[in-house]
């Protein structure tokens, strides 16, 4: 597989006299694949968006390298701008045009065909509303004519910032089968989302960030797996007694009112013949895999604690 | 192209430009409505009677001209007339100076006036420029619609640049287009109500300059609205520094200076240099020294052509440099 998007060492720091400096990207580091869904993960100013503004030309790097499907961006940018599409941050359009006059200006300064607004419109379900004012659009519908916006060009990476953002359920599944349709034609997609549940479903490989650097990356089950400590749900006739009989094997289990919760344990499979073999018989044996969440929150160091509030510079730094 | 296409769709797509407009011919309009309701072609009566009205006028300053240099023969203080010093009796109390005309209802005169009409309307297409040009980039930014179509064409100078290429192209198609219907309009009031004069080639001449100058200044209006937007991100700015010029600029600076007794306050107005450039020149009178107990002539002083092309080259060139250096430097954020 070959890289679509590669990030070296990219830092931005924002100077401002009234709010002196703020290190959005510290050395950061992204690669992402060729048709692959790429989810890009981070707390609420850990530098997503300045990383993806950054990639598209917007915001100007201190420092670092990037590439885009192969050349150096941001020189080569307008080279290799018309094979991606992108979404930044909320949906912004002029309030008083229709989405088809919206869509039609795109199409016109890039020279596109305008059949391919029809296309776009009937994809994110726009079709019979693409006549009324972008300002008079709920916040969802917004995100729908973003993504058409994006979609217009066919790219090749459709860089996607928060596209479930302000959709309805059926609007978010709409959207995952979308993205996996796209990643079936060979499109490669990368994906800036807080619902994490919904990543975990549809991206192939994963990128999570805190304070403007690289915490973890890599393919979804990979990232989980390094964060899989054995757990097990355990539940038999006798709770306490079966907790003794783990204890002097060395099985550290805890003891709740209806089920033992095990951890560190490598193979399920001795604890079944552990308890058996001591006449307590398993009803249930459930393995607890972490999910991306979990995962996400214990690297980012964002895990809420009851009575405490999290700020949002609150996370995890991560040494060079 | 491509852009400049989108861009020319997009400026005539928004309401802001047709409202503009509108406005714009809707001024346009009642000046010639005004002009053609306030003419009149005087009757052969009018003419006789304006006639015998100035006749009399002028046996009575010829009078007043011989009363004033016997006045001045004989010495006597106590006889003499009071008008400003440096002039002569015969100065003082010219009779050729009478007209009939003085006596008749106005008649609009196509070859005098229009070359003034000529200069309102630049006027009035140069705010119709100043507030499109600010709107059409500020808007933009202020959307997000800048941040998109940069998402599509990453070069931001030629972006900002074609986009102002697109609303001055408009400007002057728009200026040509209400200026040739504005103007055929007073010809009809003319023609209709009042005089033609004589139109040779010298005045055609004379008013495609007087044309090209107030389209010149449309222009420079137009790029200073855009640039100013462009620098703020947003149409507020370029229209509060517009107002706030004026009032502050223009008016405040007026009271302030005049005050402060500065010679020749008018140097530091740029209402002046816009009179300079398009009436070809601006005539001044500083009244200095001058004062209701010691009258004098007062001293005139002039701006011409070149003073204004000066001034608004220096204005529109640090704007702009300003504008693009911007541009290229700051975040998209």
């Amino acid at each position: 597989m070959t890289a679509v998007v590669e990030i070296e060492g990219l830092s931005k720091t924002y100077r401002s006299v009234r709010r002196g400096q703020r290190k959005a990207l510290d050395s950061m580091d992204m690669v992402v694949e060729s048709g692959q869904v790429h989810g890009f993960l981070g707390p609420n100013g850990s530098g997503k968006t300045t990383t993806l503004r950054t990639l598209l030309g917007l915001v100007r790097a201190d420092d670092g390298r990037m590439r885009l499907l192969g050349r150096e961006v941001p020189a080569a940018l307008p080279e290799v701008v018309d094979e991606v599409g992108a979404i930044v941050e909320s949906p912004q359009f002029f309030g008083n045009f229709s989405a088809r006059r919206t869509l039609d200006l795109l199409a016109t300064a890039g020279g596109l065909r305008k059949t391919r607004i029809d296309e776009v419109l009937e994809l994110v379900g726009l079709r019979d509303r693409a006549k009324e004012r972008v300002k008079t659009y709920s916040l969802g519908m917004k995100q729908r004519l973003a993504v058409a916006s994006a979609l217009l060009k066919e790219p090749r990476l459709l860089i996607l910032d928060e596209p479930a953002n302000g959709l309805d359920p059926a609007g978010i599944r709409e959207m995952r089968d979308m993205m996996r349709a796209l990643a079936a034609g060979g499109t490669t997609v990368l994906l800036s989302s807080h619902i994490l549940g919904e990543v975990q479903l549809i991206c192939d490989s994963v990128t999570i960030v805190s304070r403007g650097r690289r915490v973890t990356a890599g393919p979804v089950g990979r990232v989980l797996a390094a964060h899989d400590t054995g757990t097990l749900r355990v539940r038999v006739a006798d709770h306490a007694a079966a907790a003794a009989v783990l204890d002097e094997a060395g099985v550290a289990a805890q003891l709740n009112p209806d089920h033992l919760v095990l951890t560190g344990v490598a193979d399920p499979a001795a604890v079944t013949r552990l308890l058996a073999e001591r006449g307590h018989y398993l009803s249930e044996l459930t393995p607890l895999r972490p999910d991306l969440e979990s995962v996400f929150l214990e690297l980012t160091g964002t895990t809420p604690h009851a009575g405490v509030a999290r700020q949002v510079d609150d996370s995890v730094q991560v040494a060079p | 192209m491509n852009l400049f296409t989108a861009e020319v769709k997009r400026l005539f797509a928004r309401r802001f430009t047709w409202v503009m407009l509108l406005v714009t011919v809707g001024i346009l309009g009642l000046v010639v409505l005004g002009i053609t309701l306030n003419s009149q072609r005087p009757s052969p009566d009018v003419v006789a009677q304006a006639e015998q009205q100035a006749a009399q006028y002028r046996a009575d300053t010829l009078q007043m001209r011989e009363e004033c240099e016997e006045a001045q023969r004989s010495g006597d203080p106590s006889r003499q007339f009071e008008f400003p010093p440096g002039l002569t009796c015969a100065e003082a109390f010219n009779p050729d100076q009478i007209q009939a005309a003085d006596f008749m209802p106005h008649t609009f005169a196509f070859r005098d006036e229009v070359p003034t009409l000529l200069q309102v309307l630049g006027g009035i297409v140069a705010l119709f420029g100043f507030a499109v040009g600010a709107s059409f980039v500020g808007a933009e930014w202020n959307s997000g619609g800048m941040t998109n179509l940069l998402l599509w064409r990453p070069r931001r100078i030629p972006v900002l640049l074609t986009k102002l290429g697109t609303v001055l192209a408009a400007v002057v198609a728009i200026g040509t287009v209400v200026g040739g219907v504005y103007l055929a309009g007073l010809w009809v009031a003319a023609r209709v109500r009042g005089r033609m004069g004589q139109l040779d080639a010298d005045f055609w001449q004379s008013l495609a300059l007087v044309g090209a100058r107030s389209l010149t200044l449309a222009l420079a209006a137009t790029t200073i609205g855009f640039a100013l937007a462009s620098l703020g991100r947003h149409t507020a700015p370029a229209l509060g520094i517009g107002v706030g010029y004026l009032i502050v600029g223009e008016a405040g600076t007026s009271i302030v200076l005049a005050l402060a007794e500065v010679a020749k306050p008018e140097r530091f107005q740029l209402s002046s240099y816009v009179a300079a450039w398009l009436g070809n020149g601006a005539t001044f009178q500083s009244f200095g020294a001058c004062s209701p107990d010691e009258p004098c002539q007062p001293e005139t002083w002039r701006l011409d052509l070149g003073d204004a092309a000066t001034v608004g080259g220096v204005i529109l060139v640090v704007l702009v440099a300003a504008a693009v250096w911007q541009m290229r430097r700051r975040d998209v954020t």
